[in-house]
């Protein structure tokens, strides 16, 4: 017999693992067992699952928690074969999820040449002067009438951001199908005759947008143009702004301040330019404003050349919950203005599979072409 | 094993559907506790097919409701039939009183029952299933949560409509992005993975009943072994069992890379993984191992 008292320890170790199990489970839970035989330990896991489990995620830590939890029940009135065949989850995991095997491999692989390839990485990015390379002005190297350029092309990157229609149908427009429902209204005005015919159409749908913007030492060569990218975004609509070097600050109450120079004086003494910890500060970003800013209407811009100091496991899985929950993630990489760039740093490498837009960072001439791909 | 699930076991596979014991003992609790049960995996692992199953076994009615973003209350639950109304109210302009016109095009006669209001209303207990959920937006999510908690649906001109009979409830979920937790909360989860080999075969058996034991075996273990791989478009049981069968008209030799490559279209559905399986790397993926248990046919 597991009494309610039981389930109540079963629930408060899968708290404790992160399972989010409050009374609700816990009440379904007891009332599953009624149905189920509590002799058997394969059948009260399978069933149990289903009531405290909510994703395919939580269904090993359930695993694991329910089997120390049964063995610990057990323990004195039955002292052997406690533990069946435990089913292979981390099998099915593989199979599952070809991209977190991918990424995985993929890091293995590149596992032995990372140190070389990596710092080479970082020397190249650090080293070459984009002036002399490259016809465009390289936004390293800005001067005012470019800024601009840069304002006009952000508002129609706003704007192409901003204009998609959502399927759902709204009153209105002249075109689209019959709303029959408001043209009936409409008609008793004119006592029942139908006079005019009320349209439907298709619904804006302007997405919520979140910028991340990497304002490491790195990147500081384009931390003009960066924050005049940030002050742009936001003029027209409210967006939500982000800088992360080694930690993570929310910026957008200082922009709302619209005294550029002294914002800037305040992120700088906040730790503007220093190293990079993409993973930690995306990880936090996720566990602090995630369930609130990453939903299906969102759109992500990541601006960052990718050059990470921390680890890579926060970084994965930052990320893939990014992608995951949001319409689109964009990433805008400045070191891919050198045709020689490879995005074989390794934080650029993890981050990729889950990136939906690539796309050059530098140059006026290499953002003029993301307003078109973004109207996809 | 609780003798319900037995018999969930075994009905299910009498209408021709292969349940273990994670899937018969999510169905068992989401009868038994009258909870709706929320399904997801991969592609083509049978998630409908459950629905499908249920409703045959329990010889209910299977209303189905395919999502889609834009889906909205007039075509999920109900509409009024305007133009039936119009046409009444002018047939009848003269001579009756506006309480009685009134009381009658807004009547059941009038209503156009959209799937959710038809599972409500129906008089034998149906199984709604509701079709990649994920597919629709987040307001229709919401909307979903009174039906779903409370068995209960609120039009301004009825009222709020109570179940008849509680319908029994599967939604379904590819995973295209995150259900909200409210949503999750409210349904028994079940994640249904690949089939093992042996289940595999069974469903192949039940599905197929005249296939030859090698082919089907055969045909098992290739996708067994392209699930391996990494391609973007693995192939779930609706393909091997295509694929089994475009054996079976193909070739009754033993399977060689030229047949597979053939019949590859039926498993393969994405063009960069056909790309991919080059005839070398197909040669090597169908070519004899030792090291794989279950891989043998058993039945």
């Amino acid at each position: 017999m597991i009494t309610p008292s039981r389930v109540a320890l079963l629930c408060r170790s899968l708290r404790a693992a992160g399972l989010p199990c409050a009374l609700h489970e816990s009440t379904t839970g007891l009332e599953a067992l009624s149905f189920l035989d509590t002799d058997d330990p394969e059948e009260v896991r399978l069933g149990l699952r289903g009531t405290f489990c909510a994703s395919h995620g939580e269904l090993t830590i359930f695993d694991s928690c329910f089997w120390s939890w049964w063995t610990e029940m057990h323990e004195n009135t039955e002292p052997s074969s406690l533990m069946p065949d435990v089913p292979e989850w981390p099998d099915a995991d593989t199979i599952h999820s070809n991209l977190l095997s991918d990424t995985r491999a993929w890091d293995a692989e590149t596992k032995l040449d990372e140190t070389e390839s990596g710092q080479e990485n970082e020397l190249s990015g650090t080293g070459y002067s984009p002036v002399d390379k490259l016809a465009q002005r390289s936004f390293a190297t800005l001067a005012e009438e470019d800024l601009r350029e840069i304002d006009a092309w952000i508002d129609r990157l706003m704007f192409t951001l901003s204009a998609r229609r959502s399927r759902r149908l709204e009153r209105g427009g002249i075109r689209g199908p019959i709303d029959i429902r408001h043209t009936l209204k409409n008609s008793t005005r004119y006592d029942g005759e139908l006079l005019r015919l009320e349209r439907r159409r298709r619904r804006m749908d302007p997405p919520d947008i979140v910028t991340l913007c990497d304002v490491s030492g790195s990147m500081e060569r384009y931390s003009r143009f960066l924050l005049r990218f940030l002050l742009g975004c936001g003029r027209t609509r409210e967006i939500q702004t982000f800088a992360f070097s080694t930690r993570l600050t929310h910026l957008t109450p200082w922009l709302a301040n619209t005294d550029v120079d002294l914002a800037l004086t305040e992120l700088r003494a906040r730790g503007w330019s220093s190293g990079t910890r993409i993973g930690d500060c995306l990880t936090t970003f996720v566990q602090q404003y995630g369930t609130r800013m990453l939903r299906k209407r969102t759109v992500v811009i990541i601006l960052s050349d990718g050059l990470d100091q921390g680890e890579m496991e926060p970084l994965e899985t930052a990320m893939r919950t990014i992608k995951k929950r949001t319409r689109r993630v964009i990433w805008l990489n400045p070191l891919l203005e050198s045709s020689r760039y490879a995005p074989e740093a390794r934080g650029m490498r993890t981050a990729l599979p889950f990136i939906d837009t690539f796309q050059p960072g530098h140059s006026l001439q290499a953002l003029e072409k993301l307003p078109r791909l973004l109207r996809l | 094993m609780r003798t319900e699930i037995q018999q969930i076991v075994e009905g299910l596979r009498e209408v021709g559907y292969v349940a273990d014991q994670p899937i018969a003992t999510a169905v068992h609790l989401a009868l038994a506790l009258e909870k709706p049960l929320l399904v997801e995996g991969a592609a083509g692992v049978g998630k409908t097919e459950i629905a499908k199953a249920l409703s045959k076994w329990l010889d209910a009615e299977l209303i189905r409701l395919q999502c889609y973003e834009g889906l909205d209350l007039p075509t999920a639950v109900y509409e009024w039939n305007y133009q039936k109304q119009l046409l009444r109210i002018r047939l009848q302009e003269n001579g009756v009183d506006h309480e009685t016109l009134e009381a009658t095009i807004f009547g059941p006669e009038f209503l156009l029952e959209r799937p959710l209001l038809r599972a409500i209303r129906s008089d034998e207990p149906p199984v709604l299933l509701i079709d990649e959920i994920d597919r629709a937006d987040e307001e229709f999510e919401a909307f979903l949560l009174e039906l779903l908690s409370d068995f209960q649906i609120s039009i301004p001109e009825l009222g709020t409509l109570q179940a008849k009979n509680r319908p029994v409830i599967v939604l379904t979920s590819n995973g295209t992005r995150e259900l909200s937790d409210a949503l999750r909360r409210r349904c028994l989860y079940l994640w249904i993975d690949y089939p093992d080999p042996g289940k595999e075969l069974a469903i192949l058996n039940l599905r197929l009943p005249g296939i030859v034991a090698t082919r089907a075996a055969e045909a098992v273990q290739l996708s067994q072994r392209l699930r391996g791989e990494r391609l973007s478009k693995p192939p779930g049981v609706a393909e091997t069992i295509d694929f089994a069968a475009a054996l079976d008209t193909l070739d009754d030799g033993a399977l060689v890379p030229e047949t597979a490559r053939a019949a590859l279209g039926t498993l393969i559905k994405d063009a960069q993984d056909l790309a991919q399986l080059t005839g070398q790397r197909l040669e090597e993926i169908l070519a004899p191992r030792d090291d794989l248990e279950g891989e043998t046919p058993t039945k």
